[in-house]
C-alpha cells in the first residue's frame, strides 16, 4: 500500500481548478484566433460563429509567418543534430576512453550550466561583427548548440555510466575497431539518452528569443519567436492575427509535448535529483 | 581494447569538436566580457580603456541601472513567493492523490514546454483592458464596470509580469519536488500515520526535510532565471511604463545593443554574471546550513 499524505474531494477539486487555469487561457486565445475582433469582444465565451482559417493562411502566406516557421525548424533541427553527435562522441571519450582528464574536462563543461547566456553576449557580438559573418545562420547554430551542450553531456554521461561495457568489449574482440562498437553497439544503447537530450536541445533552440534578437536583423533570417514578437506592434488592432501567430509558434511544442512529455519530465527530474 | 581506450588520437577525435565549440562560445566570451567592461567601446571608434569606470558609473551616474537592479531583485521576491509555494502545495496534492495523477502533472507542466515570447504574447492580450480574459473574469464576478491596464499602470505592471511568469514556470518547480518526494520511504509516512500523525504533522515533520535538497535546487533555478529574465519583459512591458519593470537584462540590452555602448552593456552583464555565482553559493550554504538543524530537532 502506497503512503498518502492528503486526500479526498477537496483534492481533486482544487487539481482540477489549476488545470483549468492553465488551459483555459490557452483554450481562450486558439478560439479568439478563429474569430473576427467584434467577435472576440462581443462574444469572448463562445465558440466562434464560423471558424475563420483565412486569417492563418494570410499570416501564413502573406505575412512571411511560413519563412519563420522554417526558420525557426532549420535552426533547431540543425542544432540538434550538432548537439547529438557532439555530446554523443563526447559522453562516449569521457565515460569510456582512458584519460587523465576526463574528469576535469566534464566538470569544465558542466560549468556552463551555471552562466547566464547575458555575461558573454557582447563579446560574441564582437566577435561576430568582426568576423564579418552576415549570415546569421552559422552563428545562431553555434550558439544553441554550445548552450545546450552542458545539459545533454549530463544527461548522456550520466546514462552512459549505467550501461555495462560486456557488449563493446565482445564486439571489440570480435574484429571491430573502436569506432565501429562505438556507431554499432554505444550509439544504439544510448538512444533513449539521446532522444531526451534531442528533445531538450529542440525546445530550447525553437523557444530562444534572446540570441535570435541580437544576431538576427534582416527579417529573412527571422525565428518564430522574432517574427511573432514583431507582430504585436503591427497587429495592435487586429487581435485574431496576433493570436493565430500565437498558436503557431506553439503549436511544435505542444506536439513535442504531448507525444514526449514523460522524456521531458523524466529528464528535469533525473537532472534535478543528481544536480 | 584497454590499448585502444587509451589511443591519444581516439580520445584526441571524440574530444576536440566537444570542446572546441564549448570553448570558444562560453569561457572565451566570458573572459572577454570582464575585459571589455573595463574599455569605452562602441565598435566604431576607437575603443578607450577606462578602468572600474563603467562600474562606478552604474551606481553614480546612471539613475536606471539601481532602479532596474532593485526591480529585478522584486522579481525575484515575486517569483518566489507566487511560485515555490504553490508548486510545493500542488505537489504534496498530487503525492496524496490517488488517479489522474499523470493528467494533472502533465497539464500543470505544459507551459514550461512552451516559448516565453508566445507565452508573453498570450498574456499581453489575456491583461486588455477591455478584451482581457482578467478583466472579463474580474467583471464576471461582478464588478460589471471593471477596466484596469494591469501592464500599462506603474503600480501593477510588475505584479502582472511576475503572474504570467508564475503561471508558465510553477509546474518546473513541482516536478522538482515530485522527483524528490519519490525517493521519501512509504513506511516512513505509513508509521507516522499509524502514530496518529495528520496530514499537515507529516509534511512538515517528514516531507519537507525529505525535499530540502530539492527546494534548494528549484530556488536557484529560480533566482538565476530570475536575475537574467528578459523575454517576459522585453515582450509585455519593454521595461516601462516609466521604467517600472526595466530589469539588469533589459537594461543591458538597451545600453549595449540600441545605444551601442559595448563596455557598458558587457559591465552589466559581468554584474549578472556575479549574482548569479554569488547566489547559487548562498543558497548551497544556507540549504547545508538549514538541512543540518532539521535533522537534528
Amino acid at each position: 500500500m502506497k503512503a498518502r499524505t492528503i486526500k479526498g474531494l477537496p483534492v481533486y477539486v482544487f487539481l482540477s481548478l489549476y488545470a483549468l487555469v492553465i488551459l483555459v487561457p490557452m483554450l481562450f486565445i486558439l478560439l479568439a484566433s478563429f474569430k473576427t475582433n467584434s467577435e472576440i469582444f462581443s462574444a469572448p465565451w463562445s465558440l466562434p460563429a464560423k471558424f475563420n482559417f483565412f486569417t492563418y493562411f494570410d499570416i501564413f502566406i502573406n505575412y512571411s509567418v511560413y519563412r519563420y516557421f522554417l526558420n525557426s525548424l532549420y535552426y533547431s533541427v540543425v542544432s540538434v543534430i550538432g548537439i547529438v553527435v557532439l555530446c554523443a562522441m563526447g559522453a562516449y571519450g569521457i565515460v569510456r576512453l582512458k584519460w587523465r582528464l576526463a574528469k576535469a574536462t566534464k566538470a569544465y563543461i558542466l560549468l556552463g550550466l551555471m552562466v547566464p547566456v547575458h555575461a558573454m553576449i557582447v563579446p560574441l557580438y564582437i566577435m561576430m561583427m568582426k568576423i564579418g559573418l552576415q549570415n546569421p545562420r552559422f552563428t545562431v547554430i553555434l550558439i544553441y548548440v554550445a548552450f545546450s551542450l552542458p545539459t545533454s553531456l549530463f544527461i548522456l554521461t550520466a546514462y552512459l555510466a549505467e550501461i555495462p561495457r560486456e557488449l563493446e568489449e565482445a564486439a571489440v574482440l570480435d574484429g571491430n575497431s573502436l569506432f565501429g562498437s562505438f556507431s554499432r553497439i554505444v550509439v544504439p544503447l544510448m538512444q533513449p539518452a539521446l532522444a531526451t537530450a534531442a528533445i531538450f536541445a529542440f525546445l530550447s533552440a525553437w523557444n530562444d528569443f534572446f540570441v535570435g534578437l541580437i544576431f538576427i536583423n534582416a527579417d529573412k533570417y527571422w525565428t518564430i519567436q522574432l517574427g511573432i514578437s514583431k507582430f504585436k506592434g503591427a497587429f495592435s488592432i487586429r487581435y485574431s492575427y496576433l493570436l493565430a501567430a500565437v498558436v503557431v509558434a506553439l503549436l511544435p511544442t505542444v506536439i513535442v509535448y504531448l507525444f514526449m512529455n514523460r522524456k521531458i519530465i523524466a529528464g528535469i527530474t533525473a537532472g534535478a535529483v543528481k544536480g | 581494447m584497454e590499448r585502444m581506450l587509451r589511443n591519444k588520437w581516439t580520445i584526441f577525435v571524440f574530444m576536440f569538436p566537444l570542446v572546441l565549440v564549448f570553448t570558444l562560445v562560453v569561457p572565451v566570451p566570458l573572459i572577454s566580457s570582464l575585459f571589455i567592461s573595463l574599455f569605452d567601446w562602441n565598435l566604431i571608434g576607437a575603443s578607450q580603456y577606462v578602468g572600474l569606470r563603467n562600474f562606478v558609473s552604474l551606481f553614480t551616474t546612471d539613475f536606471i541601472f539601481p532602479q532596474a537592479l532593485g526591480n529585478t531583485f522584486v522579481y525575484l521576491l515575486l517569483s518566489i513567493l507566487f511560485q515555490l509555494p504553490m508548486a510545493f502545495f500542488l505537489a504534496n496534492l498530487l503525492y496524496g492523490a490517488r488517479g489522474g495523477k499523470d493528467v494533472f502533472r502533465v497539464v500543470i507542466f505544459l507551459p514550461v514546454a512552451c516559448s516565453s515570447v508566445a507565452i508573453s504574447l498570450m498574456w499581453y492580450f489575456l491583461y486588455h483592458p477591455e478584451m482581457g480574459l482578467v478583466n472579463q473574469a474580474i467583471r464576471l464576478l461582478g464588478f460589471r464596470s471593471f477596466k484596469w491596464a494591469w501592464l500599462a499602470e506603474q503600480k501593477t505592471a510588475m505584479l502582472a509580469v511576475t503572474v504570467s511568469v508564475a503561471w508558465q514556470w510553477t509546474g518546473y518547480h513541482m516536478v522538482i519536488y515530485l522527483a524528490g518526494m519519490a525517493n521519501i520511504p512509504g513506511e516512513l509516512v505509513e508509521s507516522a500515520r499509524l502514530d496518529g500523525a495528520n496530514s499537515l504533522q507529516v509534511v512538515r515533520h517528514i516531507v519537507f526535510p525529505f525535499l530540502l535538497p530539492m527546494i534548494a535546487v528549484s530556488t536557484i533555478l529560480i533566482t538565476t532565471s530570475s536575475l537574467k529574465s528578459f523575454d517576459s519583459i522585453y515582450i509585455l512591458t519593454f521595461g516601462g511604463p516609466n521604467h517600472a519593470t526595466e530589469v539588469l537584462a533589459s537594461h543591458m540590452y538597451i545600453k549595449a545593443f540600441a545605444q551601442m555602448k559595448y563596455g557598458y552593456g558587457s559591465s552589466i552583464g559581468v554584474i549578472l554574471f556575479c549574482l548569479c555565482i554569488v547566489s547559487t553559493v548562498v543558497i548551497q550554504r544556507a540549504a547545508a546550513l538549514f538541512g543540518y538543524e532539521e535533522v537534528g530537532a
